[in-house]
């Protein structure tokens, strides 16, 4: 198929246009058909879309955040975690094509919506730091929490933004920026901040190849986290999903040990790992958009209004990868979901 | 397949030719024109008329393997650096009445100039302060385009209009739509031929699902134990996996004639480590 460049297209709300960001971005794609919109959700939330079709070519879409600048996430947090716990949506959708992606389920379009108008997030995030439920705590903040960023940073730099930031920040805001991407070079020049948490998510060579489309090999995430470590950042490692693929315990074997070669245990700030999990209705929207994926079908539970594995298979998963680990991270390092 | 779409037969007396298509009687104000590949359409004017005839030729049997709608014609333009005859495609439709927009998705990658369409009821003439953009003005793309959406996503939908005129409100002669639009006729012709065919849908074949069927009446298996088995089925196919028939009928042929739910059990746990799940 004769497909058009990614983000040949952009669409932007005419109140955005002129907007430091938009502007920064917009210089970027000196050829795109600039399309003006009212409202984003003009184009993002139409019907009679094809999810699939768009993840070939997907188009731009600048807009302004108009409410809801940051989302309380305290829900989702275990035990002693930080109960500041929030996170805001920057930019809808992500630049990657994970098969086992929730978003996909979530949004009917397979476009990316980037907000730009950031002063009103940061607005909110420091009221949200005035008002936090635990003055003990930081507010905990993910920033890239329904998209990846740091995959997106050479389009939008918002992880640049937010570590500016974040620089005032010390001691009231940890900010975590979770990515797939080899794209620390992005920030590289940037002084390390040490209320600032670079997350990779890693999975076995595998997996990347086989569910993890358009995303970098493990050898080159790992190669990024390793110089941000290097560079005195602090890094969590997150492996999640655990899938149970054909051979898994060699897979995620193999992971951790090329982690374990390539980067000092002790020099990262923690490991998180997690399970599938997927609300039910996004999964049942999944499996009517996207083109028919083995995870899908195979043998899962439901509960609490997710589909996600049974207890027994949980543990399982969890406590192999989580003993990997066992004598190069303290067991209070590493948490599980 | 593709369907044209042209408001006037003039517009559409090239393809027809070109793509020898022939006249078909499907129902009474259709005026339908039907070849191996393409279909073709003529609504007549106005955004009313077309979405009611494309809503009614898209619910023929004879055109259930559309997979994209072009819709095809002449236009006004508010630039007048724009010469006659140039070819556009709309990637935004506003319909002037109503102000609402719709949005034909951009996937393709095609050699004409882009603007936003606007669809008018009656025609547009300048005024004295045209806006700087420029704008195209039709009377049928947001009427084609809402009917279209309702049988096929909007990757699928295309607007390609030619230049009529610069909106003086000069008569246009047969003559002129016909030139107009057999001059453009290759470079659309060309576009619609790269325009991609709906890919088959991955599923199991009819006798697998017959095969199914036979395991469910075997095995009286429950409604949800059916979509169960039904998705280790579709795993096992999409993990490259052969000869699934035989196997659920194996499965199936080797169970007592009375069922228990240990026996049930049983077999399903069988069916399961038979294939590899």
């Amino acid at each position: 198929m004769n497909l058009a460049s990614s983000y040949s297209h952009i669409y932007i709300e005419e109140g955005v246009r002129n907007l430091p960001f938009s502007v920064e971005i917009l210089q970027k794609f000196p050829k795109a058909q600039i399309v003006s919109v009212e409202d984003y959700k003009q184009v993002f939330n139409r019907g009679s879309q094809s999810f699939e079709q768009q993840k070939r070519s997907p188009k731009l879409l600048l807009a302004a955040k108009k409410e809801q600048f940051i989302y309380d996430g305290s829900r989702f947090v275990q035990d002693a975690d930080n109960p500041n716990f929030f996170y805001n949506a920057l930019s809808l959708n992500c630049a990657y094509d994970c098969a086992y992606c929730y978003l996909q389920g979530m949004y009917s379009s397979a476009n990316q919506v980037c907000f730009v108008n950031l002063d009103n997030y940061f607005d909110a995030t420091n009221l949200a730091i005035r008002k936090r439920p635990s003055k003990d705590y930081p507010l905990y903040l993910c920033i890239s929490y329904d998209t990846d960023l740091l995959a997106f940073e050479s389009v939008a730099p918002y992880c640049r933004e937010w570590i500016r930031f974040c620089a005032t920040k010390e001691g009231e805001l940890d900010v975590e920026i979770r990515t797939k991407s080899a794209n620390f070079a992005q920030l590289s020049k940037l002084k390390p901040q040490a209320n600032v948490i670079l997350a990779w998510s890693l999975s076995p060579d595998s997996i990347c190849e086989t569910y993890e489309h358009k995303t970098p090999t493990l050898r080159s995430r790992i190669k990024s986290l390793t110089e941000a470590v290097k560079k005195g950042w602090r890094v969590r490692i997150c492996i999640d999903p655990i899938l149970p693929i054909s051979g898994w315990q060699e897979a995620y074997s193999g992971l951790v040990e090329e982690v374990l070669q390539s980067v000092d245990a002790s020099e990262l700030l923690d490991v998180h790992l997690g399970v599938f999990r997927m609300n039910s209705d996004f999964f049942a929207n999944v499996r009517k958009r996207r083109a028919p994926v083995d995870l899908f079908y195979r043998k899962w539970e439901r509960k609490d209004g997710a589909i996600t594995h049974s207890d027994v298979e949980r543990e399982e998963l969890s406590q192999y990868v989580a003993a990997l680990f066992s004598g190069h991270v303290d067991t209070d390092r590493i948490r599980i979901w | 397949m593709k369907f044209l779409v042209a408001a006037l037969f003039p517009e559409a007396r090239p393809f027809i030719r070109r793509l020898e298509l022939k006249k078909e009687s499907l129902g009474p104000g259709l005026e339908l024109y039907i070849g191996s590949d393409h279909a073709l359409l003529v609504t007549g004017i106005g955004r009313l008329t077309a979405a009611v005839k494309v809503a009614r030729a898209l619910q023929l049997p004879r055109l259930l393997a559309v997979n994209s709608v072009i819709n095809i014609g002449i236009c006004g333009c508010s630039d007048i650096s724009i010469a006659l005859g140039t070819v556009f495609i709309a990637n935004k439709i506003e319909e002037d009445s109503t102000t609402r927009a719709f949005f034909p998705d951009m996937l393709i990658r095609h050699p004409f100039e882009e603007a936003t369409l606007v669809t008018v009821d009656s025609p547009k003439i300048r005024g004295p302060q045209e806006p700087p953009e420029r704008v195209l003005y039709d009377m049928e793309a947001s009427g084609v385009f809402q009917a279209a959406a309702e049988f096929i996503t909007s990757d699928r939908l295309h607007f390609i209009k030619i230049v009529s005129d610069h909106l003086f409100g000069d008569k246009l002669s047969k003559d002129l739509i016909k030139d107009l639009t057999e001059d453009s006729l290759n470079i659309v012709l060309r576009f619609l031929s790269g325009l991609p065919e709906l890919e088959p849908k991955f599923g199991l074949d009819t006798n697998e699902e017959e095969a199914l069927q036979q395991l469910r009446e075997g095995l009286r298996l429950t409604q949800s134990q059916m979509v169960q088995v039904h998705d280790w089925a579709m795993a096992y196919r999409i993990a490259g996996g052969a000869q699934l028939t035989s196997k659920l009928i194996a499965v199936a042929r080797a169970q007592p004639d009375k069922q228990t739910k240990s026996t049930r059990a049983v077999a399903l746990e069988t069916l399961r480590h038979e294939l590899g799940l």
